[in-house]
């Protein structure tokens, strides 16, 4: 048994969750305590040292991610739970978190909470990526990505990003510091993850950032420092060479 | 041929008049009188000296602002005599010229004709008949006033002159007669005279009639003893010109070197100068046709040591040419003509040169005078300001606002007219959310009864839809997948309503839908009208085919179903009705037609609606 908590400032939203949790999930999860708000979730957490937390991106006296931040304890998986808050998603999309929507979706709770379960080894980096999901959040100067891949979590900043390659459903991203990172992840959600001020996609395959540009070779490609090339398409030339100049 | 084609009846009246005559003036204070004084020493002194003097009274001047027109115009004109002297003639134009812009309205004082005269003739020496006819027109204005026949005569005499140069004879030959007409009636026979003669040389030009000049000009002769150098000059002178005319070269000289010891003795030294220098180059010229080079050559000499440079363009001309036939007559060195030809270029570059410069200057100076003027009046004004009660400054600020208010308005209109489209659009959407809102709204509201689940599912996937196509609506331009996608969402959410149910396929050739940027919402009411008015009451299941195809700039979309088509009924009229705004828009955007196709009419047996459009679409969200 997984031992949860629910934290969401509206009453129905725990009745919602402890509803779907007894239906599709009775043998493995139990919600041993619910909070809230920020001071009464931090109570908890302490008290049950919850494995799994449905934590609600808006709470009266802060949120969410001030809960986690905060705790002292944070060895454990968590689902966020959002309304439509286009900030909110991006912020726990860039920190590759978890999180469902609000009104729930069956399908998508399930899937979400199947997950957790699976993940059986806890979020070793939450402290890492919730910082992520917070900087992006309230938006400040120095903004990270959260870069998962089969054995590692980097948490990059984006300037350290020269260019994405796709292949498939994976993209290669391309770094200044630490070379190569391989992301089981379409190069379509990780342009959503980039700002688009900096990260140009130039090519169906390519995104490039934008600062790290050198020039424009008339043969179709951008050359970037140490003479990496990335192609352009021929369709997107004029745009690219709009925006990136 | 050569012909002396400067007329002195003018100078002549002018010289009558008395140049050194002081400016009529009452004021008695003491700059004035002493400027006058100042004014009349100039204009009886040697150029040479006139320079410092000059000055001097300038200075004077500008530290009296009060002081009447009537001394600026002098001092102008006195400036001009000592640019005029100097042969500068672009300076000495400029100062006659500004000298006459003081002449106003009322009897024209006599020392202002010299203002206009000096003007017209350095304007004539410099060949801009333009000005010429310019000045003339004003002092005609100033004649006109005072009706006198005198100064009559003299604008009939300027008239005459210019159109001698501009070869317009016969209205120089009507300008000559009226100006004898006004001369006869006052009496003044000198200038009869030098009318005359001038007059003889347009008969001989226009009408060649040689006996009747030679006549005429035998009879003022006999009385030349009672003219002055001047009118002498021009007798003697042009009886020269005319013999020379007839070829009688010998008499011709004679004449020349009569008109030659008058021309010497006339007073002013500028015209001496002209025209003695004039006459020299007539004598070379007889004495070229007569074979006496020597005599020729001396002649040349002489016009070349009073400074060519300075001298008239004509007499340069004249020169150049005799020199050069002199030159070719006496297999001379032709280096000497070059040289000649090399000192004038030299002088004229750097006379350009000099003007250039002094111009700057005057710009420069008009420009500070003019921002001190500038800080002066704003002084003035703020001032003004401080000193008026509040209810000006109420006024002011009332003005502002209107004044703000009216660009606001201005820049609102502008801004308008490019939102137009965009406005469009949006309404729209506007118009089209709620339409479709409440059809599914009513679907759940109907599936809660039977299959409450359902229903929840259906009200979230309508949340999910909803929040996309809000978050689409908040931009002109969204992906085109997000747009496909919240597309699919909707026909999802609409099969349930259709009794058979329908499907859809989405084709695209060559788009790359998460790369290009459409505006939101333009495909859905026409796959609106395929489910709620084509598939309504089939007993069939429905099929929906979406193809777009890139195209240069655009997005080509053609929208095909399989229901029941046009029908003529309401159903008809209101498909019609909502496709209308897009299709409005749609070619007001991109210029091309909206194409909606009933298959019936080109297929038979098969039923069903094909809508043909193009959507633009950017590269980027922004606009």
């Amino acid at each position: 048994m997984i031992r949860a908590v629910i934290i969401d400032d509206e009453a129905y939203m725990h009745e919602e969750i402890k509803k779907r949790l007894l239906e599709f999930f009775p043998k493995d999860i139990a919600v041993v305590a619910e909070a809230e708000n920020v001071a009464n979730a931090l109570d908890i957490i302490t008290k049950f040292e919850p494995e799994l937390i449905f934590l609600d991106v808006h709470l009266t006296d802060g949120t969410g991610f001030d809960v986690i931040e905060k705790s002292d304890f944070k060895d454990f998986n968590v689902i966020f739970i959002t309304g439509y808050d286009t900030n909110a998603i991006k912020a726990i999309r860039v920190g590759a978190l978890d999180y469902i929507l609000k009104p729930i979706a069956d399908d998508e709770f399930r899937e979400a909470v199947q997950k957790a379960i699976e993940s059986k080894s806890k979020e070793t980096h939450l402290e890492t990526l919730v910082s992520v999901s917070q900087g992006h959040y309230k938006g400040t100067d120095d903004q990270k990505i959260v870069l998962k891949t089969t054995d590692a979590v980097y948490a990059l900043p984006q300037e350290d990003i020269l260019y994405c390659q796709s292949d498939g459903n994976y993209t290669t991203v391309h770094t200044k510091e630490i070379g190569e990172i391989l992301v089981s992840k379409h190069i379509k959600k990780i342009e959503e993850l980039l700002p688009p001020q900096q990260f140009i996609r130039c090519h169906q395959s390519y995104i490039v950032n934008r600062q790290h540009v050198v020039k424009y070779s008339k043969q179709g490609y951008l050359l970037l420092q140490e003479g990496i090339q990335v192609p352009v398409s021929a369709r997107r030339k004029d745009f690219v060479l709009k925006n990136i100049f | 041929m050569i012909s002396m084609r400067k007329f002195f009846v003018v100078l002549f009246i002018l010289n009558l008049f008395g140049c050194n005559k002081a400016v009529n003036i009452d004021e008695s204070e003491s700059t004035k009188n002493s400027i006058v004084a100042l004014h009349q020493r100039i204009d009886s002194v040697e150029t040479d000296i006139k320079y410092p003097l000059i000055e001097k009274a300038k200075l004077i001047i500008e530290n009296n602002a009060t002081l009447h027109d009537t001394i600026k115009a002098e001092q102008d004109y006195l400036t001009g005599v000592y640019f005029a002297g100097k042969g500068n003639l672009d300076s000495a134009s400029i100062y006659f010229q500004n000298a006459t812009n003081y002449i106003k309205k009322g009897p024209l004082v006599k020392r202002h004709l010299n203002y206009f005269y000096w003007a017209w003739d350095t304007y004539l020496d410099k060949e801009e008949y333009g000005e010429c006819i310019a000045i003339n027109q004003k002092f005609k204005s100033l004649v006109k006033e005072n009706n006198d026949d005198r100064l009559n005569s003299i604008a009939h005499s300027l008239d005459k002159n210019i159109y001698l140069k501009t070869k317009e004879f016969r209205k120089a030959l009507e300008s000559s007669s009226k100006q004898i007409a006004h001369l006869k009636k006052t009496g003044d026979t000198a200038d009869i005279v030098s009318a005359l003669i001038s007059r003889t040389k347009i008969l001989d030009d226009v009408y060649n009639d040689r006996a009747e000049v030679f006549k005429l000009l035998d009879s003022l002769t006999l009385y030349s003893k009672d003219y002055t150098p001047g009118i002498n000059r021009l007798l003697y002178g042009q009886y020269g010109v005319h013999l020379f005319n007839e070829e009688r070269y010998a008499e011709a000289r004679d004449y020349y070197e009569q008109g030659l010891v008058f021309a010497k003795k006339i007073e002013n030294p500028t015209t001496r100068r002209k025209r003695t220098s004039n006459i020299y180059n007539n004598l070379a010229e007889v004495c070229l046709e007569l074979n006496r080079h020597e005599d020729a050559k001396a002649y040349l000499d002489t016009v070349y040591q009073m400074d060519i440079a300075t001298l008239e363009r004509r007499q340069q001309r004249a020169y150049l040419r005799h020199q050069l036939r002199l030159t070719a007559n006496t297999n001379q060195d032709i280096n000497k003509v070059l040289t000649v030809l090399d000192s004038l270029n030299t002088y004229q570059n750097r006379t350009y040169e000099e003007k250039y410069t002094k111009d700057l200057t005057a710009l420069k100076i008009a420009n500070e005078n003019e921002k001190k003027l500038l800080s002066e009046k704003q002084e003035a004004e703020f001032k003004n300001f401080r000193l008026q009660a509040i209810m000006v400054i109420g006024l002011i600020t009332a003005v502002l606002l209107a004044l703000i208010g009216s660009l606001f308005y201005r820049q609102k209109k502008y801004s308008l007219e490019r939102e137009n489209l965009l406005t469009q659009q949006r309404l729209l959407r506007a118009q089209m959310n709620p339409h479709f809102t409440f059809n599914t709204l009513s679907v759940i509201g109907e599936m809660i009864d039977q299959s409450p689940r359902n229903a929840k599912n259906h009200l979230v996937k309508f949340s999910r839809l909803l929040a996309s196509i809000f978050e689409n609506s908040t931009f002109n331009y969204v992906l085109l997948e997000k747009e496909l996608d919240a597309l699919k969402e909707y026909m999802d959410l609409q099969k349930i309503r259709i009794k058979n149910g329908f499907n859809y396929e989405i084709e695209m050739n060559d788009v790359e839908p998460d790369l290009v940027y459409v505006p939101g919402m333009l495909l859905q009411p026409i796959i609106e009208n395929s489910i709620n008015h084509g598939f309504s009451g089939i007993d069939y299941s429905g099929q929906i085919k979406i193809h777009l195809n890139f195209q240069e700039n655009l997005i080509h979309c053609e929208i095909e179903d399989n229901g029941k088509g046009l029908v003529n009924s309401s159903n008809s009229t209101k498909r019609t009705s909502s496709t209308q705004l897009i299709s409005a828009f749609i070619e007001k955007i991109t210029k091309t037609k909206f194409e909606v196709i009933d298959k019936k009419d080109t297929f038979e047996g098969v039923t069903g609606v094909i809508v043909k459009f193009s959507i633009p679409y950017k590269e980027s969200m922004d606009d």
